[in-house]
């Protein structure tokens, strides 16, 4: 048999061997590859539609005036506003310390007459900034009522002025903002947050299944037997062992894109199939950090404590949150070497900004590097170190 | 073995057996800086923009010019050329596109209605809606100069103008608790519930897996196992470095980094005890139930992410299905993390902090009853199983 056929069937012998070891445990078939889908589906249903709607916000009108109430009425007709009365801004901002609200708005006393005297009604609103991303959107909803109010006293002004209901239009047009937010016009939070939360979840499950499958050996002490499926060949009982669980992993990002641009309705602006290639990529990746981890971590419990340190906390970095434009250089440099990062910014080039093949370079080159360096580095200390263990297990055999 | 004796062995293997030390005592102590390294600039801000003038007339110059005056908006690119700018967007290079049309300064001028375009990836929501509230800053004022000119134009005073600013109602926001509104400041006090919750789990499971898997049960799994006050005394191991931990990251860090904690002092002391309580209680139960196998970092790491959004903290409560409410009520980081808030962050009151510290005791008892339960199954099995070897014998 010819070198290379040998290797392949040494791949193909290591690749069944895995199989039928993968598919006898249970527990790891439920930890390492149900349980990721499963988590996947809870942060789908959690969002529920994606869009903030009456949420709890106190209300304190001290003026009680024929103004106190248009506002009231225009901020009762906002979606995403769940008005509740207090009757003072004590009591409002004790349920907001509790909890209970998201944020205070306060009519203060004297409101109408300022406004009409041109000394300026002023409405003040607090948010609970511990909860920033409800209280910001209830300052956003909150402003966008008070602008429409502003507006039409302003078109009232016109009005009197003698522009005529086109001309008050007209005017109040003349410098209008027109914006776009690609691929999430109504900022649903189910797109923005399944979009990166589930990515992160099939990248932390793909981890779990890569490191259990290469210690299963250490555990079972079956690494001799492991490398013997193979004929003896490391690189090929390593590609044997990782492809099915590598399989396993692009289809649940298939999934993935299926429940999120088919089922979602979130359709991608580009191709499937690059999104799905840079998914591919970014699990090849993490294939190739968790060669590198068991390669050099000195116990197997501290490799699964590495491999977790890296692939868990990545979110963050990806720039979901607060965006990488406004880290600093050292955060952004080490973002670089999370294949998440790329991922996701694979994924927003494809899906939102429909960006081809030539305009993701840059992404396909990080992750491509993201699993060669690791894989050349990793590779001589995981095959010194199995290599170890075999000799070992063979010395202790009867 | 008496639970003293339980408790300070199994203290001293949470502080040296490599199988769980890495995670009680080094772990929060990295995360305490690794994890703040990204929020360290607390405003999301100099979001990369592209502007595309096709006008080019002293009005639209002097809108870019407002524009870059703008820190929400870094703007790294002016162009007219349109593709430009949508092929660096697509590459990744900048965040948003702002497009000034043609004969911007002349309808501007003439009153007829325009539009100022800005394209934004919908994908980073954050990073879209900085931009967004970035561009109308100088849009508004720039709206305001052309209906303050056309008024001016139709014989309005300029008294009158400045009257009329004024009628129109004012907005004052006032940032409670987090005054900078710091991305920080928001999300490390609430992800680090969960990283306790996690790092402490995962902890005593390891811990327990390297008692199952030595060649010789230690005699301190078998006290725990054998006696429910021997292993109330292993909990209080974990017990102690949770709080010990929770302490430490509301204390210093939270001092060092900035962050506001300890607002009230006695309702967060008694917050951070309850939740230390609660997750012990946790950790004890899926330690006895993953201990003798080799995945509970893969059974509990998995929770975490779900975890701090369940919690309703990021996502509204009242927003989330009843049933997935129910879920998140199950882990002691719901209430934990919506307490310690509270209580640290907003001054709530021992009073007002009260129902969280009340679930998280009742699902401390709960699991901890559980725990004693599946202890005495594992002693009796192992009983059995021995008897079973003097049998054969």
């Amino acid at each position: 048999m010819s070198a290379p056929r040998r290797w392949f069937a040494g791949v193909f012998g290591s690749m069944v061997r895995e199989c039928r070891e993968w598919a006898g445990n249970a527990r790891e078939v439920i930890f390492c590859n149900i349980m990721p889908l499963v988590w996947m589906l809870i942060v789908w249903g959690l969002l529920g539609q994606g869009i903030m709607t009456r949420v709890p916000v106190a209300l304190v009108d001290e003026d009680k005036s024929s103004a106190s109430r248009e506002v009231i009425r225009a901020l009762d007709a906002n979606r995403a506003l769940g008005l509740e009365s207090y009757e003072n801004s004590i009591g409002a901002l004790a349920a907001m310390r509790q909890g209970a609200v998201y944020g205070v708005i306060v009519i203060p006393a004297g409101y109408m007459r300022d406004a009409l005297t041109g000394a300026g009604g002023t409405v003040v609103i607090h948010t609970d900034e511990n909860r920033y991303a409800v209280g910001g959107t209830f300052a956003i909803e909150t402003a966008e009522v008070m602008d429409g109010l502003s507006q039409e006293r302003t078109a009232q002004k016109l009005l009197q002025a003698g522009a005529g209901a086109t001309g008050a239009e007209r005017i109040l047009s003349l410098v209008h903002p027109d914006f776009y937010r690609l691929a999430n016009m109504g900022s649903s939070f189910l797109i923005f947050l399944s979009s990166t939360l589930i990515p992160g979840l099939i990248i932390i499950g793909a981890t779990f299944a890569f490191m259990t499958a290469i210690l299963r050996e250490i555990w079972n002490r079956s690494v001799a037997a492991w490398l013997a499926s193979a004929g003896g060949s490391f690189g090929a009982a390593l590609v044997g062992k990782l492809t099915p669980h590598y399989v396993y992993y692009c289809l649940v990002i298939l999934f993935y894109i299926a429940l999120f641009s088919g089922y979602g309705g979130f359709a991608p602006a580009g191709s499937v199939i690059t999104w799905f290639f840079c998914g591919a990529a970014a699990v090849a990746a993490i294939a190739a950090m968790c060669v590198l981890i068991t390669g050099i971590a000195p116990t197997w419990r501290l490799a699964l404590v590495i491999s977790v340190g890296y692939a868990a906390p990545a979110l963050p970095f990806s720039g979901f949150s607060i965006p990488l434009d406004s880290m600093d250089a050292g955060v952004r440099f080490y973002a670089d070497f999370l294949p998440l990062t790329w991922y996701i910014r694979g994924q927003s080039q494809v899906w939102a900004l429909g960006a081809g093949l030539d305009e993701l370079g840059t992404t396909f080159l990080a992750l491509g590097l993201l699993f060669v360096v690791p894989l050349i580095i990793g590779l001589p200390f995981f095959r010194r170190k199995y290599g170890r263990f075999a000799a070992s297990e063979e010395a202790a055999r009867p | 073995m008496t639970p003293a004796r339980c408790f300070a062995t199994a203290f001293r293997q949470c502080c040296t057996n490599m199988a769980c030390a890495p995670l009680f005592m080094a772990a929060i102590v990295l995360y305490a800086a690794y994890y703040c390294w990204p929020y360290m600039a607390q405003l999301p801000d100099h979001i990369h923009c592209a502007i595309v003038d096709g006008d080019g007339s002293p009005l639209s110059r002097e809108l870019v010019m407002e524009f870059r005056a703008t820190p929400d908006l870094n703007i790294l690119q002016v162009t007219e050329n349109r593709q430009e700018a949508i092929l660096a967007m697509k590459r990744a290079e900048v965040s948003a596109i702002l497009e000034i049309p043609p004969h911007f300064g002349r309808d501007v001028a003439a009153a007829v209605p325009t539009a100022i375009t800005l394209t934004a990836d919908g994908a980073y929501l954050v990073g879209g809606r900085i931009s967004t509230a970035g561009a109308s800053g100088p849009l508004a004022a720039a709206a305001s100069r052309a209906v303050a000119a056309w008024l001016r134009a139709q014989g309005a005073s300029a008294s009158e103008l400045a009257r009329m600013e004024m009628q129109a109602p004012a907005l004052v926001t006032v940032a409670a608790y987090n005054t900078i509104s710091g991305y920080l400041n928001f999300a490390v006090p609430i992800v680090f519930v969960i990283v306790f919750q996690t790092l402490m789990c995962a902890g005593m499971g390891m811990l327990f897996n390297a008692w199952y898997m030595s060649a010789e049960r230690p005699a301190v799994l078998a006290a725990a196992l054998g006696s429910p006050l021997c292993l109330f005394a292993v909990q209080m191991t974990v017990f102690f470095l949770c709080l010990f931990w929770t302490l430490f990251i509301e204390g210093p860090v939270f001092y060092l980094q900035g962050i506001n904690s300890f607002q009230n002092i006695p309702a967060t002391l008694g917050m951070c005890a309850a939740f230390s309580l609660a997750v012990s209680s946790l950790a004890c139960l899926l330690s006895l139930l993953l201990g003798p196998t080799h995945f509970v970092m893969q059974a509990v790491v998995l929770s975490a992410l779900p975890c701090v959004f369940i919690s309703g903290n990021l996502w509204p409560t009242q927003n989330i299905p009843f049933f997935f409410q129910c879920l998140g009520w199950l882990f002691p980081s719901t209430p934990g993390s919506y307490g310690i808030i509270r209580a640290s962050q907003c001054g709530a009151n021992v009073a007002e902090a009260a129902p969280y510290m009340a679930h998280l005791l009742l699902l401390a008892v709960v699991y901890f009853l559980l725990a004693c339960l599946e202890a005495r199954r594992q002693a009796r099995r192992a009983a059995g199983a021995e008897q079973g070897t003097a049998h054969a014998a």
